[in-house]
């Protein structure tokens, strides 16, 4: 074993020499799992989930402060990680067992190929999120800038997939590629973040990203049953297990690149996703009570952060983003610091909403909300739009593949009437103070009744 | 999508989507999100149409259109001709060759991020590699087509960190 002393943080060091003798690589661990009963993982994998910055997830909610209203949602990134890999897994296994002529002959993939490449899904899947910022998705507006020389309107910020992929190519590379596992595969670390990353370096590998990231992804199949278990809420349930039995591998017709989709047999397991991330969102991601405690969390995390933003992804900015957790901001937020926005988490002091726009505005609308807006004037303290959120309903669609012998491909929204009357949500929500309540009532009243 | 991504990257139009790279060539959900958006508010309109080897939709202008397009009249004249050149040179291609066209530009500002010199070759390479049905040949004569026309910075010697794909 060798220990990598240069631009080695103290805490890879510590668990290099805490590192466990192996006397069978092979030997497999459970998990328990609340949503898919036991989650499998290999010596290679629990060494990975050991590393500090993967147990670093155990102290970063999924749902930042949705507890406030839901209060059994205190569950962490790090069980959804797990979760992730084990529906990626299955995703995978379907696809090669169905379509493995289809990957032979258009990407060249033989035996050896498809075992390398499922460790690869395994491991990008495992480390999607290994990046997030306290208290997840809220945060995300205090990632610094890529390029502050750039004009505003150009200016774009960081993403936590940028902070995963530095992770993965800093401080998990050792264990990563040093495994006695890998020897089989010679997987290295910048496989796995250029794949999460969506690099073109990723080459034939970027077919996997729709199992990662894509409209029917194992991300989103993990987080809508996890977060429906968890909130007690059923709207996030639907039949997963025969969505991944339904998946379809299209090959691109007139040259156009590999899709992933789902069978004609299957397309109302596909309805079920599409219903679940739409109920979720209006009730629960969206819901006005949770979306203002993202508003004073990210107001006093800009309190709390040097300079308003996290460190940038790269050298020691990765170090000292690494210390921040929720753990770190509950803390501080205890100590009282944090500003009015960390009183009010502390107090339960959230903003009120006000106005809301209906979940697909009209036009009409829109100019309403404006006309509300100069109502409010200073009474305003927030706005919030449903198409900023992380988990936004837009316009989902998947690829359906009928069962008759022309294996016409069709969007699901032309064959499934549910999903073709589901509009994308454009909620806009307005927020005052608590106190200010009345008043913004009656001006708001004001300019619906013609007086704005 | 493949034109949004070409306004946004090659021609600078602030559209504020953040593109990453599929089989399918550079792919953002929030394109086809603000496209039902504009549907639900009328601005466009679609219908579905029958294919060969399936069926889609068509878009077209809606109702609305009109009263949509007033809360951004501003943007809109500024960057009136960027949109038309964005019609006029890639409206006629094929779904395929644009994707082939913005994966070529995806790899080529990926190699400008990195401040790395890419060689047409290379460059071929790498795109074959995500998109082996295309030639050498056809890959090769997309690329001197995209060079020629100064949408290439990696292989134009220009590399630095504000271009990113």
């Amino acid at each position: 074993m060798v220990l990598c002393i240069v631009d080695c943080p103290i805490e890879s060091i510590a668990v290099f020499r805490g590192r466990r003798t192996v006397s069978d690589p092979h030997r497999l661990y459970e998990i328990r799992c609340p949503v898919h009963g036991f989650i499998q993982i290999n010596d290679w994998e629990r060494e990975i989930v050991e590393q500090p910055a993967f147990q670093r997830l155990r102290r970063i909610r999924q749902l930042a402060w949705t507890d406030q209203v839901y209060p059994g949602a205190m569950h962490t990134r790090f069980e959804h990680s797990l979760g992730v890999m084990h529906v990626a897994t299955r995703l995978y296994e379907s696809i090669e067992t169905r379509f493995k002529e289809m990957l032979r002959k258009e990407l060249g993939f033989d035996e050896a190929g498809f075992r390398r490449e499922k460790c690869l899904v395994r491991l990008t899947a495992l480390l999607h999120d290994v990046g997030h910022a306290p208290f997840s998705h809220a945060a995300e507006e205090l990632f610094p800038f890529q390029d502050e020389s750039l004009s505003e309107d150009k200016r774009k910020r960081f993403k936590h997939e940028h902070y995963s992929a530095s992770i993965i190519r800093t401080r998990l590379r050792d264990v990563i590629e040093n495994h006695v596992l890998n020897q089989n595969y010679h997987l290295r670390a910048d496989e796995i973040a250029n794949l999460l990353e969506g690099k073109p370096q990723a080459g034939r590998a970027l077919l996997w990203r729709d199992l990662i990231s894509g409209q029917m992804d194992a991300d989103r199949i993990d987080y809508l049953i996890r977060d429906s278990i968890h909130t007690g809420v059923d709207y996030g349930k639907f039949d997963w297990r025969r969505l991944v039995n339904s998946v379809e591998l299209i090959a691109g017709v007139d040259d156009r690149g590999l899709t992933m989709g789902v069978s004609e047999g299957g397309y109302h397991a596909a309805e079920g996703l599409i219903i679940a991330r739409y109920f979720m969102f209006t009730q629960v991601y969206f819901h006005k009570t949770r979306v203002a405690y993202d508003i004073h969390l990210k107001r006093a995390l800009a309190e709390l952060l040097p300079g308003g933003v996290f460190p940038k992804p790269e050298d020691t900015g990765l170090s000292d983003y690494l210390r921040w957790d929720d753990w770190r901001v509950l803390g501080a937020l205890a100590d009282g610091k944090g500003g009015d926005h960390g009183e009010r988490l502390a107090q339960r002091n959230h903003f009120r909403e006000v106005y809301h726009t209906p979940e697909s505005p009209t036009a009409d609308d829109v100019i309403t909300l404006g006309r509300v807006r100069e109502a409010l004037g200073d009474l305003l303290q927030a706005e919030e739009l449903s198409e900023t959120s992380a988990y936004k309903f837009g316009r989902p669609d998947i690829p359906v593949v009928s069962d008759n012998p022309d294996r016409a491909v069709n969007p699901l929204s032309t064959v499934s009437s549910v999903v073709r009357g589901l509009l994308p949500v454009g909620k806009v929500m307005l927020y005052c103070r608590k106190e200010d309540v009345q008043e913004a009532e009656k001006r708001t009243q004001d300019v619906k009744g013609g007086g704005g | 999508m493949k034109l949004a991504y070409l306004l946004q990257t090659v021609k600078g139009v602030p559209l504020g989507y953040n593109f990453r790279l599929y089989t399918y060539g550079p792919y953002e959900s929030d394109v086809l999100n603000d496209l039902g958006q504009a549907e639900s508010m009328r601005a466009v309109g679609s219908k579905i149409v029958a294919y060969p080897s399936g069926s889609g939709y068509v878009f077209s202008p809606g109702p609305e259109r009109e009263k949509v397009k007033s809360m951004a009249r501003e943007d809109l004249a500024k960057y009136e001709n960027t949109i038309t050149w964005a019609i006029t040179e890639f409206g006629h291609r094929t779904a395929a060759d644009l994707e082939l066209l913005s994966t070529i530009i995806y790899a080529d500002r990926d190699s400008c991020e990195r401040r790395q010199r890419i060689s047409p070759d290379d460059l071929c390479r790498q795109v074959r590699e995500i998109k082996p049905r295309f030639s050498e040949e056809y890959v090769q004569q997309n690329i001197s087509f995209l060079k020629e026309k100064g949408m290439l910075l990696a292989l134009s010697g220009y590399v630095a960190s504000n271009h990113s794909p």
